[in-house]
């Protein structure tokens, strides 16, 4: 399949699929650029989507109405040398018809062509596409009766039609079919012309009523131009003028003027005609194949967006580089059961020498800690915010065999790991007793964020073997400190 | 060749949104876990952002250093003649990993630190300045490789930015760059590469590859959405259905008139969010007006109107947005263009095609319903808003948000709006449900929708550019 096809076929799958492309085709692109993996993922696409017979279809339908097309024209030139150019008898050829019938139109043809080739959307405007639309879906419904085999049929002969005959392709595309059916016509009276010169003797002669004979004899001098340079014998301007009704030349110059008028006759058909029409054809022929060859897909369209972060996504899939062995991927620590926070509302009972100790405290909830400390300690409140106010914590705990210590934590703050290693490091003997007092600067308020912190600080707590009798929170409101009273024991 | 990789090893304390960064890096809510509770993250995580298929940056999502206090002690133990620099300190301690079990979760990330090209070291800015944060820099600072301050959540915590920043210029750490994971800004994403740049001279190459194919991916899916709200504003001008000039036929016309609209932005809606790579379970955790795929404040309610301060001129507030009724001189009748094209098989062709639909409703009496111009003012807006919310969404954040805090100031309508609705109301046919069998003219849709995104494009440059 060319590069062309696949691209078309790309196309057709989405204009089926239309701005939503389907990841449901599971093949691996990793290893692919991005136009691979793209065509790799049409392939399996056509496999669902069958949209390769629907263009085969469309593509033998076009073919088949240009031929029709074609056939028509090669008719119409063949009969008009015989209706027309020929006289009824058979024995004389008006070579004004000629000219009427094939030279003038030609040209005009062309300049119109010309016109309409380099005037922008000249051809792809209105009723053109319509009619034509119609005209093939008719031609379809004649011939194969499939139009509604495929459920996106409308969809994909809009397209193809679209792509055919519209922006990109069309002027083309157009300018090939119109000079294709001009050379048929024009080679279908060259062909019959040389058949009707080849079993008649005819006379030539000229007959108009709009054209003096100066300027029929200076038109025909300037068709004569060319094939007289190159030698071949055509009618003088004599004979031109000679070439009229009742005026009949002896036999021996008479032969001879027949063979210089049929030569400019077919010279005029074929050089003038026929062979530019020839050579455009095959020019548009090219042209089409060139372009097909360089038809590229739009793929700033939001549907090649998309498909190109399914099909080829800059971020791959995530990788475990080192998986945790001990908790086996989950998230969740602690007991992860719901605490019984009852008890932490309770009256908080210090004895009177407890060692009380901060840790991480902000400014504002240090003081708070500090007024609460000031009720029954004796020694100075240290907060512990790194390794050296940790170690100098600890030595004073062990030192001085403190046996109660007083935890002051924020409650907005996320207990962790290191504050759980603080706490077991205090339990440096079996009989130290731990408290935890939780600051905070607002009351905590049912199912607002507070509440879920301390469901956290609960659960932290109960892996330091706190419990919750030993547990209280204080907000930095002078009312509480005064309902959570603290006993000095 | 070998594939040149460059990875990032993202460390810092708990809970300051390492995994939510990465997320938001990767446009990719489903990396990692994220939850407000510490060591959430347990293993060490990666993913790779591939530049081309031979350069990628492979990031590493860590556990976060809970224990740094007790971590620095173990590894300060020894004294210092022991060992050569800071490397042999940190290697001497994974040896005796087995030794400290209830510092697994830190080994992981002292082996990330040695294992990579550089880190990037997370702060979550709304939390106070202490003086472990100084011991985990100091841990990091063993690894000998640059590190990149990352201000997280910057939005939120404003007030300590300037503390942050002189306790890290303090510490000589001068190359630090201002994030946030929730509300996300590109440009924030680029100065992270940029300042990798500056540490990685000798990647400067690589990291302009991926810089310039970042920059290619914004600008694409921008590009993408602006294509998707032209179209739909183009259709749903386009949309019409055609009544009896009775009470019923009409109230029957509207109610179809309606779901058509409601339809095509349902289906924008989805596009939008699959483009920017949100799933609809990731926007339902959010409180954007979207549920199921639908917004929750109807296109027709008039609730609408106060959201987006317009003005309440028309039927719109009856409920109806019933707007226009197209008629001969509504639909721009000329007979120019088709009599120059051809031939007069060709006019009449053209003329059926064009206007039978329209005179065929004038002979008998009907009248065809389109969508009025607020319907579509509000229909514009709420795109407009949506996109800005999209783009400064970060696929991490948990918090909710709704489309009342993006910031879109007064949106001015463009000045040929009323040019562009005018236009799209003349042809029923881009809209495929109308079933007109007017000629396509698909390049003078696009056309029309060419200028409205050029017209979305000097909106997103202002908006930028503010």
């Amino acid at each position: 399949m060319s590069l062309y096809q696949d691209r078309l076929l790309t196309e057709g799958i989405r204009i089926i699929e239309k701005n939503a492309p389907s990841d449901s085709f599971n093949a691996d692109y990793s290893a692919l650029t991005f136009q691979d993996a793209l065509f790799k993922r049409t392939q399996l696409a056509e496999l669902r989507y069958q949209t390769a017979p629907v263009f085969n279809h469309l593509k033998k339908l076009v073919k088949l109405f240009c031929s029709v097309m074609c056939l028509f024209f090669f008719m119409i030139g063949a009969t008009s040398v015989s209706t027309f150019l020929v006289s009824e008898t058979g024995a004389q050829i008006n070579f004004f018809w000629a000219i009427v019938l094939f030279i003038a139109p030609n040209i005009v043809s062309l300049v119109i062509w010309l016109f309409l080739y380099f005037k922008k959307n000249a051809i792809n405007n209105t009723w053109v596409t319509n009619l034509s639309l119609l005209l093939i879906t008719l031609l379809d419904k004649l011939h194969h009766k499939i139009s509604n085999k495929h459920p996106h049929y409308i969809a994909l002969f809009e397209y193809y039609f679209e792509h055919r005959f519209g922006h990109y392709l069309g002027r083309a595309q157009l300018s090939l079919i119109s000079h294709l059916w001009w050379s048929c016509y024009l080679l279908g009276a060259t062909l019959s012309l040389l058949l009707v010169l080849a079993t008649h003797q005819v006379d030539f002669i000229w007959q108009t009523t709009i054209l003096s004979e100066d300027v029929f004899v200076q038109l025909t001098q300037i068709l004569t131009t060319v094939p007289h340079l190159l030698g071949i014998n055509v009618p003088s301007a004599s004979d031109v003028s000679n070439a009229t009704i009742g005026l009949t030349n002896p036999l021996p110059l008479a032969q001879d003027s027949r063979v210089s008028w049929s030569n400019l006759l077919i010279f005029s058909l074929t050089i003038y005609a026929l062979l530019p029409r020839l050579i455009l054809m095959l020019f548009f022929q090219r042209a089409v194949k060139s372009q097909q060859k360089q038809f590229s897909l739009n793929l700033s369209l939001p549907y090649y967006v998309q498909l190109k972060s399914l099909l080829h996504p800059i971020v791959n899939t995530s990788f475990i580089s080192d998986p945790d062995r001990v908790h086996n991927n989950q998230s969740t620590r602690g007991t992860n059961q719901t605490i019984n926070r009852k008890g932490y509302e309770a009256i908080l009972l210090v004895p009177k020498n407890a060692y009380p100790l901060a840790i991480e405290l902000n400014h504002s909830r240090f003081q708070q800690a500090n007024i609460h400390a000031a009720e029954y300690a004796v020694t100075r409140l240290i907060n512990v915010v790194d390794s050296d106010s940790q170690q100098m914590a600890l030595l004073q705990i062990q030192s001085g065999s403190v046996s109660n210590i007083v935890l002051y934590a924020d409650l907005k703050r996320l207990p962790d790991r290191g504050w759980l290693s603080l706490v077991k490091k205090c339990h440096y003997q079996s009989n130290v007793q731990i408290y935890l007092v939780l600051l905070s600067e607002k009351p905590i308020e049912k199912n607002g964020p507070l509440s879920s912190r301390l469901q956290d600080w609960l659960e932290m707590a109960a892996q330091a073997n706190i419990t919750e009798q030993h547990i209280t929170y204080i907000f930095d409101d002078l009312a509480t400190i005064k309902t959570n009273e603290v006993e000095n024991g | 060749m070998d594939k040149q990789l460059l990875s990032v090893a993202v460390v810092g304390h708990a809970n300051t949104g390492k995994t939510s960064l990465i997320r938001t890096l990767l446009r990719d809510a489903s990396f990692g876990q994220i939850a407000d509770k510490a060591g959430t993250t347990r293993h060490v995580e990666g993913a790779e952002i591939r530049v081309d298929n031979n350069q990628s940056l492979v990031i590493y999502d860590t556990p976060g250093l809970e224990d740094s206090i007790n971590l620095l002690s173990v590894l300060d133990a020894e004294p210092s003649i022991e060992y050569q620099d800071g490397i042999d300190r940190l290697l001497a301690f994974i040896k005796r990993e087995n030794d400290f079990p209830e510092l697994n979760q830190e080994l992981k990330v002292l082996k990330a630190l040695l294992s990579n090209d550089i880190l990037f070291y997370v702060i979550d800015v709304r939390e106070p300045i202490l003086g472990k944060y100084r011991d985990e820099l100091k841990i990091l600072s063993y690894a000998a490789k640059p590190i990149i301050p990352v201000l997280n959540f910057i939005e939120a915590g404003q007030e300590n930015i300037r503390a942050w920043q002189t306790q890290l210029a303090r510490l000589n750490l001068h190359a630090f760059v201002s994030f946030d994971s929730v509300v996300f800004r590109f440009s924030d994403e680029l100065k992270i590469y940029q300042k990798m740049q500056t540490l990685l001279a000798h990647r400067e190459q690589q990291l302009d590859a991926l810089i310039t194919q970042r920059k290619q991916q914004w600008q694409e899916r921008e590009s993408a959405a602006q294509q998707l709200i032209a179209t739909l504003l183009v259709e749903a001008a386009a949309c019409r259905f055609k009544a009896d000039n009775n009470e019923k036929s009409i109230g029957l016309a509207s109610e179809q008139l309606q779901s058509a609209i409601r339809e095509l932005e349902k289906q924008t809606l989805n596009q939008l969010l699959a483009l920017y790579q949100f799933k609809q379970h990731d926007i339902d955790q959010y409180d954007l007006p979207i549920q199921q795929g639908q917004w929750e404040l109807d296109l027709f309610s008039s609730d609408n109107l106060q959201e987006f301060g317009v003005k309440a001129t028309s039927n719109f507030v009856k409920g109806a947005g019933i707007g226009v009724a197209v008629d001969l001189v509504a639909a721009g009748m000329t007979l120019g263009a088709a009599a120059v094209a051809g031939g007069v098989m060709g006019v009449l062709w053209g003329v059926k095609q064009r206007y039978y639909d329209e005179i065929h409703a004038k002979v008998k009496g009907h009248r065809y319903l389109c969508a009025d111009d607020l319907t579509l003012q509000v229909l514009w807006m709420r795109q407009l808003s949506l996109l800005i919310a999209l783009q400064q969404r970060g696929h991490a954040s948990v918090a909710k948000m709704s489309l009342a805090d993006v910031k879109i100031d007064k949106i001015e309508l463009p000045k040929q709006w009323s040019k562009w609705l005018k236009n799209a109301r003349q042809h029923p046919q881009w809209l495929i449900s109308n079933k007109s069998e007017q000629p396509l003219l698909r390049e003078k849709k696009q056309l029309l929708i060419d200028q409205v995104v050029n017209s979305l494009i000097v909106i997103s440059h202002e908006k930028s550019e503010k």
